[in-house]
């Protein structure tokens, strides 16, 4: 028999005994002879066979695929922070190769003042002579 | 798990399918191919979708291959035509619409036919494959119109008239059966 009743107004009325004759006729021819479903039998097996064959034969890839995108962004997470040192570093060193002779004077000028602002006061004045004080 | 579940499910429509696909090509061989390539690719590309997916899908392919089929033997027919010249021309069954030749004698079939209702079946043999196709999927696979339009690529409107026309033909076919 067959498995779903269809619905619908279109099966209605004195055509519904045709349907039914109909119907009765298509189930009956489903019986089908031995070799027929033999074969039926086998192609779904070879069916499920390939299924299963394809899927072990994609993993691998599939594995690989994720792999790489991890490590990709593993780099990505790990490495921005230290280049962005590095790129620092390699700016100043550049800079600093750039400057012309008096701005490079100016630059030592500016650096001895930083170092002298941070000397202690005491430091300094040990360093005064004797001959400077006033008389 | 899945595999199980779909082995299951593929049992349950072969013979039906194979039924479906035997009335519209008439041929055992082509049928059982439309079946297993039918089967092919719902394992491999839908198998993963969910179980309730599966019907609608396995017979949207069926009906592609079916389709495909007919539209082969047409190209088929009319080359074999042109060679063979319009004088020796039998049966061209040239469009998909057209109902093509009559069943292939095989005496394997006669006698399962004649168990089966044979002159029911050789009716619906003998109908257009859309007709055919939308009658079966409709009053036999129980589908609904609107599942019935989505597999057949057509509008439900199309679905009502083919299945309308079909039962038509088969009542009177019965009737006529009926008297005799």
């Amino acid at each position: 028999m067959s498995n779903h009743n269809p619905t619908g107004n279109d099966t209605e009325g004195p055509k519904a005994d045709t349907l039914n004759q109909v119907r009765q006729a298509l189930d009956d021819s489903t019986e089908l002879p031995g070799p027929l479903r033999s074969q039926l039998r086998q192609a779904r097996h070879q069916v499920l066979k390939a299924r299963q064959h394809r899927r072990r034969h994609h993993a691998p890839l599939w594995y690989g695929v994720a792999a790489s995108f991890t490590l990709a962004a593993l780099i990505g997470l790990l490495w921005p922070g230290d280049l962005a040192e590095q790129d620092a570093s390699e700016d100043m060193l550049w800079a600093m190769a750039e400057l012309e002779e008096d701005e490079w004077t100016l630059v030592q000028e500016l650096e001895f003042v930083y170092w002298l602002s941070e000397q202690p006061h005491e430091a300094l004045d040990v360093e005064k002579r004797p001959d400077d004080q006033p008389g | 798990m899945n595999d199980e579940r779909l082995d299951d499910f593929l049992a349950s429509v072969e013979a039906r399918a194979f039924r479906m696909a035997r009335l519209a090509t008439r041929n055992d061989a082509d049928a059982l191919d439309i079946v297993q390539d039918a089967m092919m690719k719902l394992a491999t590309r839908y198998g993963d979708r969910p179980d309730n997916q599966w019907r609608p899908l396995f017979y949207r392919i069926m009906e592609h291959r079916i389709l495909d089929w007919h539209r082969r033997e047409a190209v088929r027919n009319r080359w074999q035509f042109w060679r063979r010249g319009p004088d020796d021309e039998q049966a061209d069954p040239g469009d998909v619409d057209q109902a093509s030749d009559q069943g292939t004698g095989n005496p394997h079939a006669a006698l399962e036919f004649e168990r089966a209702g044979a002159a029911i079946l050789e009716a619906i043999e003998a109908l257009p494959v859309k007709q055919q196709q939308c009658f079966l999927l409709r009053h036999w696979e129980g589908l609904s119109v609107q599942e019935t339009a989505d597999i057949m690529g057509v509008n439900a409107g199309s679905v009502k008239t083919h299945a309308h026309r079909a039962l038509q033909k088969l009542a009177t076919i019965i009737e006529q059966q009926g008297h005799e």
